[in-house]
């Protein structure tokens, strides 16, 4: 009796005890954080023993307030910048690269995937040296064409240090997307270039009708996480630039918010600027669902 | 035997694959590594400074053979130190989430620098609740000078940057006094005397001679003054020499005194348009020093730290002497109108003691020896050469020796000479936003130069400044607390 109770005991249990270790470090790391920085969001604070409850006070102060719009316009520039160079470049590099005409493709995936796996940190020192006024290498080999092009401030100049950081972000990235697509292409049915060598379809042609409906589930998977991660855009400017760089041209959307929390010493107004940018978010991306008619075809 | 178990093992099947498999080994392998690595004791006192200079000084023994001040310390406590070096921005991560998580214990400090521009955020709480023990008693006891307190031994304005509503929350490191180097040979190849220069207007004249000359010659990126073209902090360093805080202890904003806009307004006139003597160098110490060598940029504002920072970074010639020896000078800062300060001061360093300190009284003593002491004074004078807050210090032969790097000028007399005379820099949880406000204005105004000349600019400055102060009030009520 007491072995058949402890049997259904156990079979009762055992898929809670299964999932138990997720759910626990589930509800310990994320749900508890997040709720946490919910009820801080609504708090001026200044760490355990200095706080104040200001209900709506935060998100009430910056949504009139002008530099989180500057940080939202400066973050929605980088993305537009961004995802519009990144995933092309990504999509015509893996084109290339699919050839069976190019040679040692496979030492040139890894190049230039290659960026992709020294992280942040270590490609924001990279261009620091790269772009050192005078000194660095593309300074040395603008003014090689032009003199006056060794002197451009590409570091303390607003709109140079935006694109210093584009470069360095398309640097980063460009290959790891080629490396999505590049899963993708080979997805595509070859019978349906055939078919469309037969009825006469050109190169462009075939790209246009074949290879890119072919592959549009990754092109909407890589504008969509190249948007969420522009618009989480911090570590490169904060290496390049040190912070917000000149004119606050680098200011984005969660550097506002790490200067929030960690140079004013607010983490509520800090939690506030995070679920602005969480909500954000999840309109951008449910909008460019909705504009690409993404999983209407699965509803057919 | 070998080969069997190798064989065994590459043979066996395992239903998740081999690379799961070994994947869980390596796991199971480094998870049993590191929970049997034996952790590090904690020492009794633990500071954390963010400057490896600073650690030098401390725990490097000293130049006569003695133990260092670490060790000075232990041997007379006791007590052993631990001087972490962490790096700056991870440092204030790390103290600002101790303070917001209250932690206490193993990972915080008994003992920490903070830098300058950093200190503000930690002010922000009300007075009783700032994480760090006020000093006000321990500074009240005996200096260096018999019959003196450290109160009355150290210069009273480098306090103000510590000091929230009277209570001293830090003791300084430097008072960093400003002067300008600059490039004595290719200043006198130019014709141009430099130091003769008594107001900003004549020293911005004397270097726009300069770099005519030198571009008559076909040097065309020769820059007369190393200043950055949107540094918010550097305008408030020009503001600090006419008196100005942009944010004072009580809260009040400066930033529509008339003297803000017409020293933004100049300071846009040194970095753009037809009277620009600025260069930049953008790639660290290392490019900065190189373009002093090569001639690029020609001279550049001082603070003591920058003498020996500047220094180690120039090349040596082909005898060992640093190839810049004998071809520098150093000049004090012209000044805009009579009453100004002749210095100025840039960056600084305190030390304090977090309120999680489990031995305050040791942690005092500790800071003692390492910012206070005459042996502080060994590993200060090696490694940064940066002249100590403490008045009774000054004497020490080692700040009145002629320097062949400035053609034997005694430079360290003259920072002496200028000490007293640091304006007090007042720093408050809200002073970054000026300097932020500060950098886009600077750039708006330089725009303003390029698009329209300089006609109406201080006007211009003026209106921006009024706005901003504005905006700046609003940020700064928001974010008060009740004390």
């Amino acid at each position: 009796m007491t072995r058949q109770r402890l049997w259904t005991f156990q079979h009762r249990a055992a898929p809670y005890l299964f999932v138990a270790p997720f759910l626990i470090l589930f509800c310990v790391f994320m749900l508890y954080p997040l709720g946490r920085s919910v009820t801080l969001s609504l708090y001026r604070s200044a760490g355990p023993r200095a706080q104040e409850y200001i209900g709506l006070g935060h998100y009430a102060f910056f949504l009139s307030d002008a530099r989180f719009w500057t940080a939202v316009t400066n973050t929605v520039m980088y993305t537009v910048a961004f995802v519009g160079l990144q995933v092309p470049a990504s999509l015509a590099l893996a084109v290339l690269l699919n050839s069976q005409r190019v040679r040692l493709r496979n030492v040139f995936r890894f190049a230039f995937f290659a960026p992709h796996l020294v992280g942040n940190v270590f490609v924001g020192v990279i261009f620091i040296v790269l772009l050192a006024q005078r000194h660095g290498l593309i300074p040395k080999a603008l003014g090689a064409i032009y003199s006056p092009w060794l002197e451009i401030n590409w570091l303390n100049d607003p709109t140079w240090a935006r694109i210093a950081i584009l470069m360095a972000a398309l640097w980063l990235s460009v290959g790891w997307g080629m490396i999505y697509f590049l899963a993708a292409l080979q997805t595509v049915d070859r019978e349906l270039y055939e078919a469309a060598e037969v009825d006469g379809a050109g190169r462009w042609s075939q790209f246009w009708h074949v290879t890119l409906p072919g592959i549009r589930p990754v092109f909407i998977f890589m504008v969509l996480i190249g948007t969420i991660g522009a618009f989480q855009l911090f570590e490169l400017p904060y290496i390049i630039l040190g912070g917000p760089g000149p004119a606050e041209s680098a200011l984005t959307i969660v550097m506002f918010l790490f200067q929030q929390g960690f140079e004013m010493g607010d983490i509520g107004a800090a939690s506030a600027i995070g679920w602005l940018l969480v909500f954000m978010i999840l309109v951008i991306s449910l909008l460019q669902l909705k504009l690409s008619g993404f999983g209407k075809e699965e509803g057919r | 035997m070998a080969r069997s178990i190798a064989s065994a093992v590459f043979d066996m099947s395992f239903h998740l694959g081999k690379p799961v498999l070994t994947m869980l080994v390596i796991a199971l392998i480094t998870g049993a590594g590191i929970a049997m690595r034996p952790g590090r004791d904690r020492a009794d006192l633990v500071v954390w400074v963010f400057a490896v200079q600073h650690q030098k000084a401390f725990v490097d023994p000293l130049p006569d053979g003695r133990p260092s001040l670490a060790a000075q310390f232990t041997a007379e406590t006791g007590k052993t130190v631990d001087v972490q070096l962490i790096s700056y921005r991870a440092q204030n991560i790390r103290m600002v989430g101790a303070f917001m998580a209250g932690l206490s214990g193993p990972q915080t400090p008994d003992l920490v620098e903070i830098e300058i521009n950093q200190v503000g955020k930690y002010f922000r709480p009300p007075v009783d609740h700032v994480g760090l023990i006020p000093l006000n008693d321990y500074l009240r006891r005996p200096g260096l000078t018999p019959g003196r307190t450290w109160m009355d031994e150290i210069i009273p304005m480098r306090f103000t940057p510590w000091t929230k509503q009277g209570r001293i929350f830090g003791v300084p490191h430097d008072i960093h006094p400003t002067t300008i180097s600059y490039r004595h040979d290719l200043f006198t190849e130019a014709g141009v005397d430099l130091p003769a220069a008594r107001t900003w207007h004549e020293f911005q004249d004397a270097c726009l001679r300069f770099q005519e000359y030198w571009r008559a010659r076909g040097f065309r990126n020769r820059h007369a003054l190393d200043l950055p073209s949107a540094d918010g902090q550097w305008l408030s360093m020009f503001l600090l020499q006419r008196h100005i805080n942009p944010i004072d202890d009580q809260g009040n904003v400066y930033l529509t005194d008339p003297r803000v806009a017409n020293t933004l307004a100049f300071y846009a006139q040194l970095v753009s348009g037809p009277r620009k003597i600025n260069g930049e160098s953008t790639g660290g110490a290392g490019a900065f020093a190189r373009d002093l060598v090569d001639g690029n940029i020609c001279a550049y504002i001082t603070p003591d730290w920058r003498v020996q920072f500047i220094k180690d970074y120039t090349p040596v010639d082909e005898h060992g002497r640093k190839v810049l020896e004998g071809k520098m000078r150093m000049m004090h800062l012209p000044v805009f109108e009579p009453g100004d300060a002749p210095t100025t001061t840039l960056g600084g360093t305190m030390m304090g003691i977090p309120r999680t300190c489990h031995d305050p009284e040791a942690a005092w003593k500790l800071l003692e020896v390492l910012y206070l002491s005459m042996d502080s004074n060994v590993g200060r004078s090696r490694d940064m050469m940066i002249l100590p807050p403490v008045r009774s210090m000054w004497e020490d032969p080692v700040y009145h020796q002629p320097d062949p790097y400035f053609g034997g000028q005694r430079i360290n007399e003259m920072f002496i000479e200028l000490a007293p005379k640091v304006p007090a820099r007042q720093v408050t949880p809200a002073t970054h936003l000026a300097h932020a406000i500060f950098s886009v204005l600077l750039h708006d105004a330089r725009r303003y130069i390029e698009t329209r000349g300089t006609d109406g600019l201080e006007e211009a400055c003026r209106r921006w400044l009024a706005r901003a102060e504005e905006d700046l009030k609003r940020r700064m009520a928001h974010g008060e607390f009740s004390e």
